[in-house]
């Protein structure tokens, strides 16, 4: 299979060994690369009673075969492990440019195992890796290690970092790289401070050959081209190079989407002004930062000059200010993107933050928490002082509520118990993304049922369906009505596609928002073919989607996850808003819908895999 | 932007009326099979599109809010702009896909 070198970096930390390790072409005409990499490598490795914190759990850092191939949202990369919050496999993606580096240095993947006796971090410049001291960056946040790593091997040198919440164990700690793209979810940082590695710098000059470069070319300049003209046709409050996605607060609240004040509310006319994109760029002073080759320039720049709230860095995406600043009713889009900054240097997702403070908010509104237990702090709705301090509070791991809110919200609702689980929206130990079930019962079934990284929006997207009308004709998602968005009809089927598409395009490693500017299934396939020389219809890329989900779904199975857990939904999915678009809308009849899901992903009705679908998707000669 | 007015649906019919059933090409949108007649404009196509996501909460949203075009097309690949929709010829297999407007993660 071409762009790929049937190479991996394997670092065992405990041994302080760093050697090369050849992979056979089968593993990757099975499973691409990123996710689907990172995936086999826990299946082959890290077998039932390896937890998240434990040194035999493998960290893998792996781009895939469409990475540095010069195509807008090529830059796309992966990591993966077994999850502290969710205690189950997990991956998350970035972009930037590490994964086009580790791509150039000559490795498919560089997995991690082992715990170091000291802090270390890792250097890999093309086929030389060797293992450093770190000692003197313990402590650090995420971007003075990315800066003192660039000092001291080279400014060319790609990084990843983790900064005090990764190193303390805050169970959804993130892994960072150039100061603007995270590892969000799942807790990888942790599992990487877990193994004393404050950081990897990657350096390479070598590329991979491709399969077709001339057509490659062709379809590249053709989709760039596209893409970028397809954004900048978009009313400019909706252009991604102005205002990121920013975009979303007007795009959502007609819709019922948005999550405000602990997802109990339908509305918040201060907010959805201020977090507008027109007064985020204003006040932000947002300016594109794009990733390598992206013509889509997503990613911002912000700068606030002066105030309590000035900084200049990354400004927030919507996950971030939507959970940050709207569930927590902080309508301050200057203190919201400063908090988001602040978890950016401590390393902490700003997703599962926001439902947690949330969360906190809500117990201290029903006198569960009080100023004894919130250092003095008037932890009310909307108190952006408050809300900001929580997050210092958390990043260092301060004794106390800081401590515990850093375990993540079910472990936090458990050990304050009075009811407070009652408003713990999270599942399996994750706190749920900016995607209102309310909206759209989809969402409900794809929290309950993702299985690459536990309730996850972006593992599984069907919400998109409704939500921004991302549509896969050609796997026969090409119609749906607005009334759909509450029918469980052919939900199923519509979820498990979501699922398959997510994990074709984290394998191959490209991002999902091309898709929202007209990258289309048939634009993915003839990319992987003419890069990879697979040769690939539509129904082969749908089954490698479907062989990489069966897979995690074994993993699942394989560290602990029952069926039960998929049933275990928040008790805030079944309680309705009285007010806008969603008014009256608790998905009724998810649990049927979650057993018509086993049914379409060929499970029994325990939610496990048969034989027979193992064998359909190829599997079974691993299992 | 100003968004070109298709042309009125009586007006339509009356052209309907006098094409002969055997002029119907068909086209793909977003791969789904549609007849059109032959020589229908690009116009045509984006109105189908329009009627069919009415009730949709950000379409009547934009459209409350400004005369901005909500639906962008792309034609065989290539980029079709409003100012193109009474001037562009659809052709027997032409492949639209059409997009909304979307942000967000």
């Amino acid at each position: 299979m071409h762009s790929v070198w049937n190479k991996i970096l394997r670092v065992d930390l405990s041994q302080g060994i760093v050697k090369a390790e050849k992979t056979p072409d089968a593993v990757y005409e099975y499973f691409l690369g990123g996710a689907g990499l990172n995936a086999y490598m826990l299946w082959q490795e890290c077998p039932r009673g390896t937890t998240a914190f434990d040194p035999a759990n493998r960290l893998t850092f792996a781009p895939g075969p469409m990475q540095g191939i010069k195509q807008t949202g090529a830059a796309k990369w992966t990591a993966g492990a077994i999850s502290p919050s969710i205690n189950m496999n997990a991956d998350s993606a970035a972009s930037a440019s590490y994964g086009i580096e580790i791509k150039e240095a000559g490795y498919d993947a560089i997995v991690v195992h082992g715990r170091s006796a000291k802090p270390v971090y890792l250097v890999v410049d093309d086929d030389k890796a060797v293992l450093k001291d770190a000692s003197h960056l313990w402590g650090k946040d995420a971007y003075q290690v990315e800066d003192a790593l660039k000092e001291a091997e080279g400014a060319k040198f790609e990084v990843v970092s983790i900064g005090q919440a990764g190193e303390l164990g805050v169970r959804y700690a993130n892994i960072q790289t150039r100061k603007k793209s995270f590892l969000g979810r799942s807790g990888l940082g942790a599992v990487m401070g877990s193994k004393l590695l404050k950081g990897i710098a990657v350096r390479g000059t070598q590329r991979p050959k491709v399969h077709d470069p001339v057509r490659l070319t062709e379809l590249s300049r053709e989709l760039n081209r596209r893409i970028a003209e397809l954004d900048s046709r978009q009313p400019k409050w909706l252009q991604f190079k102005r205002v990121g996605t920013a975009g979303a607060t007007e795009l959502f609240s007609p819709q019922g989407n948005l999550p405000i004040k602990n997802y109990s509310l339908a509305s918040f006319p201060e907010g959805v002004k201020t977090h507008h994109a027109s007064n985020y760029a204003k006040e932000l002073n947002a300016r594109p930062w794009p990733c390598q080759y992206c013509t889509l320039m997503c990613h911002n720049h912000c700068e606030i000059k002066e105030g309590p709230y000035a900084y200049e860095g990354k400004g927030p995406e919507y996950e971030s200010f939507a959970m940050v600043g709207f569930n927590t009713m902080v309508s301050d889009v200057k203190a919201v993107a400063y908090a988001c900054e602040l978890a950016n240097l401590y390393s902490m997702d700003c997703i599962s933050l926001g439902v947690v403070i949330a969360w906190a908010m809500e117990c201290y509104e029903k006198g569960v928490l009080t100023k004894k237990d919130t250092y003095g702090l008037d932890l009310t709705w909307g108190n952006a002082e408050a809300m900001v301090e929580m997050v210092r509070k958390i990043g260092t791991r301060a004794d106390g509520l800081g401590y515990l809110l850093g375990e993540g919200t079910k472990i936090a609702s458990e050990r304050v118990g009075q009811g407070s689980g009652d408003w713990a929206v999270q599942m399996k130990g994750q706190e749920i993304a900016a995607h209102n079930w309310r909206a759209q019962y989809i969402s409900a079934l794809n929290y309950c049922t993702g299985v690459a990284s536990g309730p996850n929006h972006e593992r599984g997207n069907s919400q998109h369906i409704w939500v921004g009308h991302v549509l896969l004709p050609e796997w026969g998602i090409d119609h749906v009505s607005n009334e759909d968005r509450w029918s469980w009809d052919r939900a199923a089927e519509r979820n498990a596609k979501f699922h398959d598409y997510c994990n074709v395009i984290n394998s191959s490693c490209h991002c999902k928002f091309m898709v929202f500017r007209g990258y289309t299934l048939t634009d993915l396939l003839h990319t992987i073919n003419a890069t990879t020389g697979l040769a690939w219809s539509q129904d082969d890329m749908r089954r490698c989607g479907d062989r990489i989900t069966q897979l995690q779904k074994l993993l699942n199975i394989r560290y602990g996850w029952k069926k039960e857990h998929d049933f275990q939904y928040p008790k805030r999915f079944m309680e309705p808003v009285d007010e806008g678009p969603a008014a009256g809308k608790i998905p009724i009849g998810l649990e049927d819908a979650i057993m018509d899901y086993y049914r379409e992903r060929g499970w029994d009705q325990n939610g496990i895999p048969t034989a027979q679908k193992l064998k359909e998707v190829g599997l079974d000669h691993l299992v | 932007m100003s968004f070109p007015r298709p042309v009125p649906a009586k007006a339509q019919s009356r052209v309907i009326g006098l094409v002969k059933p055997k002029d119907v090409m068909k086209i793909f949108i977003n791969l789904k099979p549609v007849d059109m007649p032959e020589g229908a404009r690009f116009g045509r196509a984006a109105e189908l599109v329009e009627q069919e996501h009415q009730d949709e909460p950000m379409f009547k949203h934009h459209r409350e809010k400004s005369v901005e075009t909500v639906f962008f097309f792309v034609l065989n690949g290539k980029v079709v702009r409003p100012e193109q929709y009474d001037s562009l010829e659809l052709k027997e297999g032409d492949q639209i896909r059409w997009f909304m407007p979307y942000a967000g993660g």
